[in-house]
Formats: C-alpha cells, sequence, structure tokens
C-alpha cells in the first residue's frame, strides 16, 4: 500500500498542543511521543482531556496551538485518506440506523482506500478477509450486526477499523460496554495485533486496571496535562491516583496476573459523596 | 343544412329582440316616485344580478360579487360585498340589505350566518338551463317586478322548448376546454354541455356523469373533435393549441375550428343571456358543418 | 440461519424495461397499443411514452434524492420534502404559475421550483448552524420549520389568488405527469441523472455517513464536503423532479426503504436499484391514474399513496427483512 513515507519512527506526536473546543482550552501545553509499535493507555478522570486528546490524533479537533504528527507528518496538512489508513478509531459504540451486515461493515472500512469507479479490488477483499480473521468474526461475515451480541458486534467494529489497514489502532472505552469475557476477548486481538503485527495502540479507558494489564506505557492525564507517564507500576502508585482521582486508593500488585490491581477505598456504608476515610484515619472530600 | 327552418327562425327573431330590450331597459326602469323604493338587493353571484337587472330592478341593487360584471353600469354604481360565492358577512350587514340572493355558496353555512344576523338570504337555483326561467321568476318576485320577470321567462322557456323540440342530425364533436393546465373539460352534468346538446353539438365530454373534471390531452387526441373551444385564454389559445405536441392531426386544429373569441361570461353563466349564447354556439356548429 | 439475503441489481435492470413498456399499453381507451400506422395514433403513441418517460424519471430522481438523504441524515424517515426542499420548489412553482412567468416560457416553473428549493435548503442550513455546529438533529428540526413556513405562503397564496391560476396551483401541488413540452422534459432528465450519477459515485462515503459523523471523519471522509455535495444534489434532483411534475408524495420516502430490504443498505447497490424501482413505480401508478377512471385523469400522487401504501406496508411487516432497525 502506497502513501507517506515515513518522517520519523515516532508513530504519533504531539508538540506543544494546545486544543479543545471553541473558545475553551481543554489540552494544555502537550508533548509527548509515542512510538512505532508500543501499547500505550490514556487514562485520568472525566474531562481530562483524553477524548479530545484522540481526536487531535485523527485530525477531527485542531491544535490552537502547536502540532499533532503521525510518522511526522503533520495531521492538520493531511488528506483524509491518507489519515484514515495510517490510524483507526475503535469507538464505544457504534449507532447505525442500517442494517449492514459483518462483512458489509468491514467493508465500510475500506472508504479511504476502495477505488470509486468500480468495486471492491483484490486488495480491498484481501483486507476485508483479514480484519476479520483477526477478530474471528469469519463464520459469522453475513450476519446482520443487529442479531449479534455486544461482544460479537464490538469484533464487528473492530473489523472495520482493522480493514483500514491502519498502523495505529485507537480504541475509545472500546470495551466498556462489554462483559468481562468479551471485554477480554477484544482486547487479546488487540494485543496480538500488537505483538504480532507491530501495530501501534492508544487505548482510552476508564478500567485502570485493563490498562495495567494489556498496555506497556500508561499516560494519565488531568486538567488536560499529562501527570504521569511511564509503565503501569510507576504511574499506578497510590500517591499518584489520589491526587489525579481526588480519592484514597489501593494499588497493588496481583500475584496471578502480575500486573498492578487498583482499586478505589471508599466507605461502602457512607453514602455517596460524603466522608470517605482514609487509611490513616484522615477524611477527604472528593 | 340548415339546423332551423324558417317559423322557428322568425320566433328567434322575435324573441331575442324582446330579451335584449328587457335586458338593456334597466337603467330606464326608474318610474317617477319609486325611485329607490322596493327592497334593497344583494346578489352573490353573477348570473343572479344579470337576471336581476334584466327583470328591470338594476337600480335596487345595492351590492354585488366580484365576478358580477353585466351590464356594464353597475360595475361603477353598485359596492363589491363579496368575492364569487364568499360573502363578506361583515359588509354585507354594514350595507343592510332587505333580501340577499345566494346561488352557489362556497360554505354553506355562510347562509346560516347571515340568516342568524337577522338579514334575509333567499337561495335561487340556476345552475342547469331549466332552472333559469324559475329563477327569473322567482327574484321578480322577491324584487317587486313580477311583470317583466313573466314577460323574460316566458320567452326564455319558449326558446328553451323550441329548441328541444327540433331533432338536429348528429352534429359535430365538440371540446369544451375550460383551462389548459390541466386540461379541464365540462361534463354531462354541466350546465355547458347542455347548451352544447341545444345548439346541435355532442360534447365529448359527455362521456362523464361529472360536472368538471380533468382529462387527458392523448383521450382528446383519441376522441378527434371537430371543434374546439376554448375558454381559459383569449387571443393565444388556438395558436397554443395548434403547437401542442401531437394536436396537429385533430380535426378540430386542421380545419381551423379553435375557437377562443367566445365569451365565457355568456356561455358559462347560466343567466338571461344564454339565448345569446345558444345562437353563438348554432353559429360555430353551422360553420363545422360546412367545412 | 439468519443470514441476510441481499437481492442483485440484474433483476432491477430486467425487470424495468419490461414494465415500462407495458406501461405504454395503459391509457383512457383500456389496455391497447395505439394504431401508429394512423397521423392520430402516432401522436397518441408519442405521448404515452413521454408520459412514461416522465414517470421514469421523476420516480428515479426521487427515490435517489430520499435515499441519500436517509443516508446522510442518518434517518429512515428522511424524504425530499423533509428538509424544506419541497415545500420550497411547491412554492417557487406556484409562484411562477399564479404571477404568469409560467405562460411566458414553460421553463421557467422548474427554474423556479429548483431555485426557491434552493433558498429553501440554504435557509434550513442558516438555521441548523446558528446554534453552532450543524448537527443532523438541527437540520432536520430546521427543515420541519422551513418546510412549515413554506406550505403556510403557499396556503396563503392558495387563497387570495384569482380562481383561474387556482385549478393550475392545486392540480401541480397533487402531481401530474402530463408534459406539456419535451423539451421540458429533457431538461429534467439532464439534471436528475448526471447529479444521480454523482451521487452513486459517493457511495462508499454515504455508507459510511450512516455511521454518524463522527466515524465517517475516522473513516476517512470529509464531511464537510460529502453533507452539502450530498444535500445540494439531492435538492438539485428534488427541484428539477418537482417542477416537472408537481409536489408527488411517498415515493421519496417508501422506495428506498422497500429497496433497502431488498438490496441491503450498501449504496452502490442500493442507489441504481432504488432508481429502477421508483422509476418504475410511479410509471405504474401514473399508468393506473390515467386508465382507472377513464377518461377522468386522477392525481398520480393519490394513487402512489394509496395503492402504494398498503402494498408496502405488507411488504415490510417482515421485521428481519427490513434494511434498518428500530
Amino acid at each position: 500500500m502506497g502513501g507517506l513515507t515515513d518522517n520519523s519512527r515516532e508513530a504519533i506526536t504531539f508538540g506543544s498542543v494546545t486544543a479543545g473546543y471553541r473558545s475553551q482550552p481543554v489540552l494544555r501545553d502537550v508533548t509527548l511521543s509515542i512510538a512505532e509499535g508500543e501499547m500505550v493507555g490514556l487514562i485520568g478522570p472525566n474531562g481530562a482531556g483524553k477524548t479530545t486528546m484522540l481526536r487531535c490524533i485523527t485530525g477531527l479537533c485542531r491544535p490552537s496551538q502547536g502540532c499533532v504528527s503521525l510518522f511526522g507528518h503533520d495531521v492538520s496538512r493531511m488528506q483524509s485518506s491518507e489519515r484514515a489508513r495510517l490510524a483507526a478509531v475503535v469507538p464505544s459504540e457504534l449507532e447505525t440506523p442500517m442494517a449492514f451486515t459483518v462483512e458489509e461493515l468491514a467493508q465500510i472500512g475500506r472508504t479511504a482506500s476502495m477505488p470509486r469507479w468500480h468495486g471492491p479490488s483484490g486488495s480491498d477483499s484481501l483486507a476485508v478477509e483479514t480484519a476479520l480473521r483477526q477478530t474471528d468474526m469469519l463464520r459469522m461475515r453475513s450476519r446482520l450486526l443487529t442479531e449479534l451480541s455486544a461482544g460479537e458486534k464490538q469484533r464487528a467494529v473492530c473489523a472495520m477499523a482493522l480493514a483500514q489497514s491502519p498502523r495505529v489502532i485507537l480504541l475509545d472505552e472500546a470495551t466498556s460496554h462489554l462483559d468481562m469475557i468479551h471485554c477480554f476477548d477484544v482486547m487479546r486481538i488487540v494485543r496480538r495485533l500488537n505483538r504480532d503485527a507491530g501495530m501501534t495502540v492508544v487505548m482510552i479507558s476508564h478500567d485502570l486496571n485493563l490498562a495495567a494489564r494489556f498496555c506497556d506505557r500508561l499516560l494519565l492525564m488531568l486538567d488536560g496535562r499529562i501527570v504521569a507517564d511511564g509503565a503501569p507500576e510507576s504511574v499506578l502508585t497510590e500517591h499518584i491516583l489520589q491526587s489525579a482521582y481526588g480519592c484514597h486508593v489501593s494499588a497493588e500488585r496481583s500475584e496471578l496476573t502480575g500486573t498492578v490491581t487498583v482499586f478505589p477505598r471508599m466507605d461502602d456504608s457512607s453514602p455517596a459523596g460524603t466522608t470517605l476515610t482514609g487509611k490513616d484515619g484522615n477524611t477527604s472530600i472528593p | 343544412m340548415k339546423t332551423l327552418s324558417a317559423p322557428y327562425s322568425r320566433v328567434i327573431q322575435a324573441a331575442a329582440p324582446a330579451v335584449a330590450a328587457v335586458l338593456f331597459s334597466c337603467a330606464r326602469q326608474q318610474e317617477p316616485g319609486q325611485a329607490g323604493s322596493g327592497p334593497r338587493v344583494v346578489s352573490l353571484a353573477p348570473n343572479l344580478t344579470e337576471i336581476v337587472c334584466a327583470v328591470g330592478a338594476g337600480d335596487r341593487l345595492t351590492g354585488r360579487s366580484s365576478a358580477c360584471n353585466y351590464p356594464p353600469e353597475i360595475v361603477g354604481r353598485v359596492p363589491v360585498l363579496a368575492d364569487f360565492g364568499v360573502p363578506s358577512i361583515e359588509s354585507l350587514i354594514a350595507a343592510r340589505p332587505d333580501v340577499v340572493l345566494e346561488s352557489d355558496l362556497q360554505d354553506k353555512a355562510d347562509a346560516r350566518r347571515l340568516a342568524d344576523a337577522g338579514i334575509r338570504i333567499e337561495h335561487v337555483e340556476c345552475g342547469r338551463l331549466d332552472d333559469i326561467p324559475a329563477a327569473v321568476e322567482k327574484i321578480g318576485a322577491i324584487v317587486g317586478c313580477s311583470e317583466q320577470a313573466s314577460v323574460l321567462a316566458s320567452s326564455l322557456k319558449a326558446e328553451l322548448e323550441r329548441r328541444r323540440s327540433v331533432t338536429p342530425p348528429p352534429g359535430p364533436r365538440v371540446f369544451v376546454e375550460i383551462w389548459d393546465d390541466p386540461l379541464t373539460t365540462a361534463g354531462k352534468a354541466s350546465f355547458l354541455s347542455e347548451a352544447i346538446r341545444l345548439a346541435g353539438g355532442v360534447n365529448i365530454g359527455d362521456e362523464s356523469a361529472a360536472a368538471y373534471y380533468q382529462v387527458s390531452p392523448e383521450w382528446v387526441i383519441m376522441k378527434n373533435p371537430e371543434i374546439i373551444l376554448c375558454f381559459h385564454s383569449s387571443g393565444a389559445a388556438a395558436d397554443s393549441v395548434r403547437k401542442r405536441p401531437g394536436w396537429r392531426g385533430v380535426a378540430a386544429v386542421k380545419t381551423r375550428m379553435v375557437r377562443d373569441d367566445l365569451n365565457p361570461d355568456v356561455l358559462l353563466r347560466p343567466g338571461p343571456r344564454i339565448i345569446e349564447g345558444l345562437r353563438l354556439l348554432d353559429e360555430v356548429v353551422s360553420e363545422a358543418r360546412n367545412r | 440461519m439468519m443470514h441476510a439475503r441481499r437481492i442483485p441489481l440484474w433483476p432491477f435492470i430486467v425487470a424495468t424495461p419490461l414494465v415500462l413498456a407495458t406501461c405504454v399499453l395503459f391509457g383512457p381507451a383500456g389496455l391497447i397499443l395505439p394504431d401508429g400506422g394512423t397521423e392520430l395514433g402516432r401522436s397518441i403513441l408519442i405521448l404515452r411514452l413521454q408520459r412514461v418517460a416522465a414517470g421514469f424519471v421523476v420516480g428515479a430522481g426521487l427515490a435517489c434524492a430520499g435515499t441519500v438523504l436517509q443516508a446522510i441524515l442518518r434517518n429512515p424517515l428522511a424524504e425530499p420534502y423533509v428538509l424544506g426542499i419541497s415545500g420550497g420548489a411547491g412554492l417557487g412553482a406556484a409562484g411562477a404559475i399564479l404571477t404568469g412567468l409560467a405562460a411566458w416560457n414553460v421553463f421557467m416553473v422548474p427554474l423556479s421550483a429548483f431555485v426557491a428549493s434552493a433558498l429553501a435548503l440554504f435557509a434550513v442550513y442558516l438555521l441548523a448552524a446558528w446554534g453552532g455546529r450543524i448537527s443532523v438533529y438541527g437540520l432536520i428540526l430546521s427543515g420541519v420549520i422551513v418546510s412549515s413556513v413554506a406550505s403556510s405562503l403557499l396556503m396563503f397564496m392558495v387563497t387570495v389568488t384569482p380562481a383561474r391560476g387556482l385549478h393550475s396551483v392545486l392540480w401541480w401541488m397533487l402531481g401530474n405527469l402530463q408534459v406539456s413540452d419535451p423539451a421540458l422534459l429533457e431538461a429534467c432528465a439532464l439534471a436528475i441523472f448526471p447529479a444521480s450519477g454523482i451521487l452513486w459515485l459517493m457511495s462508499r462515503e454515504l455508507n459510511a455517513m450512516t455511521l454518524g459523523h463522527e466515524a465517517a471523519h475516522h473513516l476517512g471522509v470529509r464531511c464537510a464536503v460529502v453533507v452539502p455535495l450530498g444535500l445540494g444534489l439531492a435538492t438539485l434532483i428534488t427541484g428539477a423532479a418537482v417542477g416537472l411534475s408537481g409536489m408527488i408524495g411517498f415515493v421519496g420516502l417508501v422506495v428506498p426503504h422497500v429497496t433497502r430490504t431488498l438490496t441491503g443498505p450498501d449504496h452502490r447497490r442500493l442507489i441504481p436499484a432504488s432508481m429502477l424501482a421508483g422509476g418504475v413505480f410511479l410509471a405504474l401508478s401514473d399508468a393506473v391514474a390515467r386508465t382507472v377512471l377513464a377518461p377522468r385523469e386522477l392525481p398520480v400522487g393519490v394513487i402512489t399513496s394509496l395503492i402504494g401504501g398498503p402494498f408496502f406496508l405488507a411488504l415490510l411487516q417482515n421485521r428481519r427483512r427490513r434494511g434498518w432497525v428500530d
């Protein structure tokens, strides 16, 4: 597949980016770089700017200052089709009033690559087949989306994103509506792509444990800035999480998985929004 | 081939001037001491207005509809108090008429509204040829000109009966074009259909019992009328009909029997001038026969 | 099991000329082919062919516009009337008829219809953009407003107009496929088919648009281009169709629905299939309209609703075969 040649080894770069909606900046002077092949988790409380960051990567949000690049090329100067061939997004939910089949949805992933005048070409069909295989949806290819379970549907959406043949895949709370099993199904697929195909992954998640389990690197955001950046063990500490989320947490290394698990330390019997008792007996109000 | 034989044409010649004389004597009907006396009359339909003037009560006309345009002298003198079929209740009340004549109200409830307002409203059925003499008599009684009304009604009735008693040979096919977009014609229930029959023509629109309805150009061409009467525009209609795709082969177009100069006020209005209208139709029909 | 069936395009392509040829047999005289030997017979044949052609052109155009609007607005209830496009077209055409412009030149009616529908779309866009970013919801809402304003203005014109113009306007508002000038038919076909062709070339973008603006953007679609272009072309098609034949409802709403249950929602197949189905449906409805109460002509819009409605309702009963999601 032709396209831009890389200007950089870095898959995604933010250079002093300030961005937001209308007059309200959400991201403030963010600088970071993600190398190709990394699997990065983007975490932080609501309103921290995670979604804005994803939107900047896909060009939906233009920085008022600074520059966002994909493989060295400025996103705001890229053609939409070029960008779609580099980065794909898996949203948490995909709503459509039209009753597509799994295969038809995957084919929509080829929108940026399909020739206009005649139907899908050989490489398009191959990309669709590959995507369906990678998400284990081949045998369900003729099923209607509406008849799938949530987990199957989300795998179909992954297939659509994968059909774009991207080099970067962005998961926007992609598993938040899924139960445990289906969530892991999707995550395993993503990790396999990351390990075997070298795909760069950025995933936004509220589930800190999931992020800790699957990501090599975590970016913790707060108020539009990156306040922590590193391996899960170094980011998911009680001290850092307390200042970010404003509540006491407990962070322990799980014997079973070998990764950090986190849970908030909240008094179950007290009504929501009132006292929280910390380990040291001090109270704090969220 | 003549449709009328000699003695009957004499009757026509006698009747027509009588009608004309009565019609045009409106202005001279003012008897001394009776100027302005008699009921104040408002007419909501043009044919009723013509009848009012024809029986000699033109001076008592204190209101008319916007469509009432004959005789010409009332246009300036008599105020407009209604659209055709749609009275302005307030203006009518303000005019304090003694009687309101209506024939074809768009909203039948208006009659009740006027009655509730204390106005005497009289419905005069005048949609068919046979209604006209009776309407003349009724109006004559209402406005106090019964004598003139009788004379007029009798001559009208006589003329209609005379025509009915004569059975002319099958006449030329007539297509009546009331409107061109959509193509609208007159059916069996219409007033014009009767008139054409009495003039010796055959209205192709009689195929349907409706009064007025839309047809397709294809149907007209298939029927191949020998006369086309256009009532929607004057001057350009004949040309535009000829230019229509596919109409060139129609008999009426080939023999140039497309007429748009017939006065619709005479032919489409069931009123006292119908005799004149029938004569016009006679001329057209005989012209077509001779081509 | 629950595999979705998708009907290919070729049955539509094969059936269309057969049905259209059958429509030519319908006429006030019954189901006969006019005699091509006589001059009158030839005239009647030509008139019928023009009428069937007009029915096909208008039906295809309205179906295409409806399909595209349903995709861009992500709403199975969208149709050429929903964005005020037809209301504007109606106003423009009625204005041309009542001010006498139509009498001066027959092209003034479709031209006014198109200009007015474009203005209506512009007004809808302005209204929707007033509150900030243009959302689909905002577009539909503004469309309803503009549509009702246009209807009110039209009603107003109908009440104050002298009786003479009234017939034309009312008849035109009910839909009428009598072609007064073949050049008009050609002009409208010249507007409708190339525009539909362009929309067909945008099939892949339209497919993506049904997933929402954000998802479409991520897939590489330039929504800022596709939405105005799609809406604009749909307006052009609707303006031409309405200008030629008046306001014929129902075709732009239901034909895409039904076609989608048969061919699936992929616009590469859906757009041409809808156009063929819409053209055939309207030509058939018109054939019935001019034959069933001969010599009376019924307004074709009445037939499309009366006959099409129950038929389509029956077809849509099967829930699983629907082309859209409740």
